[in-house]
């Protein structure tokens, strides 16, 4: 929620009685007209995703270089279960996104978590590659001719909570092809040990800036608590 | 009887000034049956991609073995 900046203060009629007509206070209002005022100039210039920073103890201005929590589905109130999440439309300010997310899902078995950009459902425009290490051996696996990419694992929420898993978007507001890094653990079992680690690359190839994020799972199952995905943007 | 309920899906729509708002309802049928089918067509892609590579490197023995074995499983 944004709140709009006053351009300028100006307290030209003052109406609480004789006393505060007289030239003191005048000059006091005058005084905090000018220094409001003053307040109010040095405030202004921000761009959207800066914030203030101090320069010494009387300078103030803005500046880029931190990383914000642009949304999380947890603050955000979404009930779960739920079949999809989408993203609202992310700021375009900063240089890269970064999206953290635990998945448990509705099913009996774990299943995997995909992600669409802009909502972009065509199964000739995400390409990736997973490597798996398990217990006993690797594996690796191609994800091509999906209508989204593969970003992670849910579990049932019943069995061992969730997985986690986060990705890297670099440059995700330029015009361009975006390639994406990350990686996933997940412990399926702790009778017999099963769990996997896996890094995966994934590529969307559309020339356009990645606004929205939906996340659905393989097998037609709904996200169940304790899901939680959170996206931040990289200064 | 009453009406199927599809999941809940969420996502943000915005509103009369322009605000995005949160919006969480449950599937149209349409919406549920092209969500069942893309998303149960990727967990069967997925799951086969391993086995199309194994048999991607098999030999002509092996794989003259696993398609008596196919025929097999088919007759039954």
């Amino acid at each position: 929620m944004s709140n709009p900046l006053p351009s300028d203060l100006a307290l030209t009629v003052i109406q609480d009685g004789a006393e505060i007509l007289s030239s003191d206070h005048r000059n006091n209002y005058a005084a905090i007209q000018n220094d409001v005022n003053q307040l109010i100039a040095a405030l202004s210039g921000g761009t959207a995703g800066q914030f203030l920073q101090a320069y010494d103890s009387s300078d103030i201005g803005w500046v880029s270089g931190v990383s914000v929590k642009l949304w999380d589905s947890v603050e955000a109130g979404i009930t779960l279960p739920v079949a999809s999440i989408t993203t609202p439309t992310l700021s375009q300010s900063f240089k890269h996104l970064r999206v953290v997310f635990q998945a448990a899902n509705t099913a009996t078995a774990s299943e995997y978590v995909y992600m669409r950009v802009n909502g972009d459902s065509s199964a000739t425009t995400y390409f990736g590659v997973h490597l798996a290490g398990l217990i006993g051996g690797t594996a690796t696996y191609a994800d091509t001719g999906n209508s989204g990419m593969l970003v992670g694992q849910s579990l049932p929420s019943s069995d061992l909570g969730a997985t986690v898993q986060e990705f890297i978007i670099p440059d995700y507001a330029a015009a361009h092809r975006h390639s994406i890094v990350g990686h996933s653990f997940d412990l399926e079992n702790t009778s017999s040990g099963a769990m996997a680690y896996v890094a995966f690359g994934q590529a969307y190839v559309q020339a356009t800036a990645i606004s929205t994020l939906t996340f659905f799972l393989a097998g037609g199952y709904s996200f169940a608590a304790p899901t939680r995905i959170t996206v931040y943007g990289l200064a | 009887m009453p009406e199927t309920e599809y999941p809940n899906i969420a996502y943000y729509e915005a509103d009369e000034h322009g605000v995005e708002q949160l919006v969480q309802r449950p599937m149209t049928a349409a919406e549920y049956h092209e969500h069942q089918k893309i998303a149960k067509a990727e967990a069967q892609k997925v799951r086969l991609h391993p086995l199309i590579e194994q048999v991607q490197a098999m030999t002509p023995d092996e794989r003259a073995e696993l398609k008596s074995i196919l025929d097999t499983e088919e007759d039954r």
